[in-house]
């Protein structure tokens, strides 16, 4: 079986306007099972853009090549496969602003990880078993959030929204997971516990993480690997130890690094995924 | 450009004021010709109101004091009435989910949503007595036809304030859900329902208090309810009792809408 994810000859273009400059232009990235890879870049870079076309969330251009998880077809040419909604309950992904419903319950947005394998009649009526209960419970108590339960996803901070949607991905037993920015949105503090819950997964299960991260010390601190986006293109891959300030510089096209190598950012761009997230039904 | 060169002496902003005050009267202007236009079409004639006023005078003098002789018959064909209300919305919920959800431009492609469109347009542009007039021929004088008639147009109500709320929710949630796995149809029952429900519930409820007063006239053309009554004693000149009528119509739709104004608020 080759690698977790293979993406070959990956690009894309927002919008109609051919001239328009291309947010990822022809990318090829082949990660192996059970890494942890950081995806670098500045706003804009394409970073989000990548990992939405993974987990088929975003179509690519027409004349691009195919995507495979875990050896299934994600898209091939700008289609994404009959079998998609099957590959993504393989995939679990977590959002930067958490996606979770936030007027249901937080069990019932854990469960709902378990649509992907449970028979639609009974996913829609919402009739999970004890067991799967007993497993999303189990998942909550992971990441620490099992008494919250019964409560409104809504009522939760961020961090702990955050949590919860990683327990939604255990409950689905996601062989890969992608997190877009998961802790973008979030204080230093729930930042480092969902980073930690992360790596634990990658480490316990030996689960395949994709992270995107704006913070370069939390990339070298918890993934091995690094790949780093600039205008769409992949101009760095490899040990994120290797990530020097000079390194950085290139990739970031600025000198100004605080002391922990991290970026000073500068105004934040809307990523132009989100304009598009009910265009790909599948 | 060339404004704030033949008003130099003026600083930019106040030249702005004086372009948009013609903007403003050119509005104005037109909006008094459709007031005149329309005036004229509607043949108004305030003066009929004072110059024919000791006639109202006598004629309203009539409906009182009202005459509640048979207050027994009001009262059950006003349960009538709730009761047709009831179930023509009830009916009209019922189809309008799946109605409202295929026309949500977010939610189904176009070829889906614009047919789906323009039949709930033509089930809203007939008029609920219309609908009644044609549903006494088809299913016979009495309730029924009420009912029915509600349903349809309320249906086309309601179809497309359940589209505007679907096509208003956050993407993020459904993307959350979808990317889970889960089926289109789960999509919706767990990613879009919950966001929208308390709207849902509101507008059926804002529906239901309509739906009460519709009921109450489409009786006159036969199907059923108080408004036949209604259109008796007036045909009868009997205006006391007419009067008796519209006071129960008053109280039954005025305390139906202060309990279902209590129902919104449980679930806003």
């Amino acid at each position: 079986m080759g690698p977790d994810i293979q993406v070959k000859g990956l690009s894309k273009t927002f919008g109609n306007n051919k001239r328009a400059d291309k947010a990822l232009k022809n990318i090829n990235l082949s990660i192996e099972s059970g890494e942890m890879v950081a995806l670098i870049g500045p706003s804009g870079s394409g970073k989000s853009t990548l990992l939405r076309h993974l987990a088929g969330l975003s179509c690519s251009d027409v004349d691009s090549g195919e995507i495979r998880v875990l050896g299934q077809l994600v898209q091939c040419q700008g289609r994404l496969s009959p079998d998609i909604r099957k590959t993504r309950a393989r995939i679990g992904y977590i959002f930067q602003q958490f996606n979770l419903v936030g007027r249901m319950k937080v069990i019932t947005n854990v469960l709902t990880g378990t649509l992907g394998r449970v028979p639609g009649w009974r996913g829609c009526l919402g009739l999970f078993n004890t067991e799967e209960k007993a497993l999303a419970l189990k998942c909550l108590n992971r990441v620490g959030m099992d008494l919250w339960a019964t409560q409104r996803a809504s009522l939760l901070s961020g961090g702990q929204q955050q949590r919860v949607a990683i327990a939604r991905t255990l409950t689905q037993k996601a062989e890969v997971i992608l997190a877009d920015e998961p802790i973008a949105s979030l204080d230093p503090e729930s930042a480092r516990r969902v980073m930690e819950i992360l790596a634990d997964i990658n480490d316990q299960d030996g689960r395949t993480v994709v992270v995107t991260l704006h913070q370069v010390d939390y990339a070298r601190e918890f993934c091995h690997r690094a790949v780093a986006l600039k205008a769409g293109e992949i101009v760095y891959d490899g040990p994120s130890a290797n990530l020097t300030p000079a390194v950085l510089a290139s990739i970031y096209g600025t000198t100004s690094f605080d002391i922990d190598g991290e970026p000073v950012k500068n105004k934040k761009n809307p990523t132009p995924a989100k304009a598009f997230a009910l265009a790909a039904t599948g | 450009m060339h404004s704030a060169s033949t008003h130099s002496h003026l600083p930019e902003g106040q030249n702005n004021l004086l372009s948009r005050n013609w903007a403003a009267l050119l509005g104005w202007g037109i909006t008094g010709a459709v007031l005149i236009w329309a005036w004229e079409g509607a043949e108004m004639n305030p003066a009929a109101l004072i110059a024919d006023g000791n006639n109202m005078a006598v004629f309203a003098a009539d409906f009182f004091p009202p005459d509640f002789h048979y207050w027994p018959l009001y009262v059950s064909e006003m349960v009538t009435t709730v009761q047709i209300a009831i179930w023509g919305t009830v009916l009209a919920v019922i189809l309008a989910i799946p109605f409202g959800i295929m026309s949500s431009e977010n939610l189904v492609p176009w070829w889906v949503c614009q047919p789906v469109r323009r039949l709930m347009d033509s089930f809203r542009a007939i008029n609920e007595m219309v609908f009644a007039m044609l549903f006494v021929v088809a299913v016979g004088l009495g309730p029924f036809a009420g009912v029915m008639a509600l349903f349809i147009h309320t249906t086309g109500v309601l179809a497309k304030l359940f589209s505007e709320a679907v096509e208003a929710i956050d993407p993020g949630p459904v993307e959350g859900v979808r990317a889970t796995g889960a089926s289109g149809l789960q999509e919706i029952i767990y990613g879009v329902i919950p966001q929208v429900l308390p709207l849902w519930i509101s507008y059926s409820l804002y529906r239901f208090e309509s739906n009460v007063r519709s009921a109450t006239v489409v009786g006159m053309v036969g199907a059923g309810g108080i408004g036949v009554i209604l259109w008796e004693s007036m045909r009868g000149f009997q205006f006391a009792q007419t009067c008796a009528v519209m006071i129960i119509i008053i109280l039954v739709v005025t305390s139906l809408d202060i309990t279902s104004q209590w129902v919104r608020k449980r679930f806003i």
